[in-house]
């Protein structure tokens, strides 16, 4: 068994959605077997997030926010391989309730 | 004396019998919390005021007669429950002026029993939903295990899982998105009890993911957790997710069968684990349990459970992220998990949910058992001074983001050591069937002292 196993693997065994509360974060840069494709428009995606914060991140922030863009956009790319039944509804449905019985 | 680390049972007989005052005992474990609490990273903020006070109601009403189990026994609770008047810290340096004028629902109904609250104790910033890398990821900084202090107590219910391994509190209550409740649990040697999705009201409980989040019991045993869940559980006006009843946790029908997954052992190198998981199921099998194997439908639960996080994370901390604090946050890690999040597509979420609704299908396993039998982890705790990435290794944890995903309950339970430290199982059961999960424990822990090992810490 390597010592380090590569994120689709974590992620096969489940320790990936863990990771996200649980147990810490395994996490995003990981990846040691994965080689993360170089993102030609990752600058401007980091630029679009970092203009929505009340301050610029530091340079260890910016680099480590590469790394999630990485992994979100994976979750992405992921989810298309499990295709979903057409139409098929989400767990939750809308509930109509007067203004009055809202908690 | 009593002894600190005594059951809720030991401790209500005391009071009952007046061999100790419940002012006694509340003194008691303000002073554990003062030393032994603290020197964890454990206590975010102590009652002592309130407590005492509280203390003295519930020996008057304990003198009266007529008193709830829970009269007069002393807990604390992470500090992600909004408590009237008392800092509410959800373990994040940004937020460390915020205090509630009301409490959350489970304080308030723990209260009206007679408990007694000591203290908010401390938990992983925002309760990690930025992807934490390093147990220094909360405000009062790493919370050492009741077991060694150089071992990480889990998360993100860190100070409820050491202090009730310590013996500083007589309970706790801890919360689970996914895997906080059971993760503490393994790590500091104690029992955590995830009710299904609804069963207690959130009201008053800092939001990470509405559709995830559960609050349950952390205690010493699986007895202490159900006298515990049912005084918490119950249907509340303000939480439209809570479910119209009770639970029950009385035993229903003849004794559970119980699945087996197929475990990897020797690929995770967990020897210690192996035998804990044989010896356990050599014990329900001479109890008279039924095993099965089985097996989980495979679907993408992980993705479905990142993205799920990612979006209501972000949303329900989007003012914090976008405003001047966001960067205080102990963990730079959360820092960019955060801010990644807020970019989470409406498309992947809606694709997480529908899968959700796909993933009920999971629920054909409870044809062949009632329950199922795992390992929370294949291994003790991590040090508590190392990057996970660098030490999360052959842990397994295959079983926590399904059942969350499915709203499931669970109860997770110590079952064995691994060099010194404790390692823990876990009972998953079906939807609104906390009775299966409380029932097997409970019979575990009637024939094994697992839970009664007392750390020397402790």
């Amino acid at each position: 068994m390597p010592e380090k196993i590569s994120r689709r693997e974590l992620a096969k065994r489940g320790l990936l959605g863990a990771a996200a509360l649980a147990v810490p974060a395994v996490l995003k840069a990981q990846d040691t077997q994965e080689k993360p494709k170089v993102d030609p428009d990752i600058d401007r995606k980091i630029a679009l997030i970092e203009s929505k914060l009340a301050k610029p991140l530091s340079d260890r922030a910016r680099e480590l926010l590469k790394a999630s863009i990485s992994n979100n956009e994976n979750n992405s790319t992921n989810r298309l391989k499990h295709k979903l039944p057409e139409n098929s509804e989400p767990c939750f449905v809308y509930h109509v309730t007067l203004a009055g019985d809202r908690p | 004396m009593i002894s600190p680390l005594s059951s809720i049972r030991e401790m209500g007989q005391a009071l009952r019998r007046k061999q100790v005052s419940s002012v006694e005992l509340t003194q008691m474990y303000l002073d554990r919390l003062n030393t032994k609490g603290k020197a964890h990273n454990a206590v975010a903020e102590l009652t002592p005021d309130l407590a005492l006070a509280q203390a003295r109601a519930a020996d008057d009403r304990l003198a009266r007669g007529g008193a709830h189990a829970l009269t007069g026994i002393p807990f604390g609770v992470k500090d992600l429950l909004a408590t009237k008047g008392i800092p509410t810290r959800w373990g994040s340096p940004g937020h460390d002026d915020q205090v509630f004028n009301y409490d959350a629902t489970v304080v308030e109904r723990l209260q009206n029993a007679g408990a007694v609250l000591l203290a908010k104790l401390e938990m992983i910033e925002l309760a990690g939903g930025g992807n934490y890398n390093v147990a220094d990821a909360s405000r009062m900084g790493p919370c050492g295990s009741a077991w060694d202090k150089g071992l990480w107590a889990g998360g993100s219910s860190s100070g409820a899982g050491a202090t009730t391994g310590l013996g500083c509190v007589g309970f706790s209550i801890g919360s689970e998105t996914s895997g906080s409740i059971l993760c503490p649990a393994a790590f500091n040697g104690v029992t955590g009890f995830r009710p299904t999705y609804g069963r207690v009201s959130r009201y008053g409980a800092m939001a990470l993911c509405w559709t995830l989040d559960k609050l349950g019991p952390i205690c010493r045993s699986a007895e202490d957790c159900g006298v515990v869940l049912e005084a918490i559980s119950g249907p509340d006006v303000h939480d439209g997710s809570a479910f119209s009843e009770k639970s029950s946790l009385r035993a229903r029908g003849p004794k559970p069968r119980i699945g087996l997954i197929k475990e990897d052992f020797t690929k995770n190198k967990a020897p210690a684990a192996e035998k804990a998981y044989n010896d356990a199921i050599a014990v329900f099998r001479k109890l008279g349990y039924q095993t099965v194997e089985v097996a989980m439908p495979d679907l993408p639960y992980e993705t479905a459970m990142n993205i799920i996080v990612d979006a209501e994370g972000a949303s329900a901390h989007e003012n914090f992220i976008r405003g001047p604090r966001f960067q205080e946050l102990k963990d730079v890690n959360q820092v960019a998990g955060f801010a990644a999040a807020l970019e989470t597509r409406a498309a992947d979420y809606l694709w997480a949910m529908r899968l959700r609704t796909e993933a009920l299908a999971a629920n054909a396993i409870w044809e062949k058992c009632d329950c199922i039998l795992t390992p929370t982890f294949y291994h003790r705790s991590l040090p508590i001074d190392q990057p996970f990435d660098k030490t999360w290794v052959n842990m397994g944890g295959d079983l926590i983001s399904p059942p969350n995903l499915l709203g499931w309950p669970a109860i997770g339970f110590p079952w064995g050591f691994e060099d010194g430290a404790p390692i823990g199982a876990q009972v998953i059961a079906p939807a609104m069937r906390e009775d299966v999960c409380y029932r097997v424990a409970r019979d575990f822990q009637r024939e094994t002292d697992w839970h009664l090992k007392k750390s020397p810490l402790a």
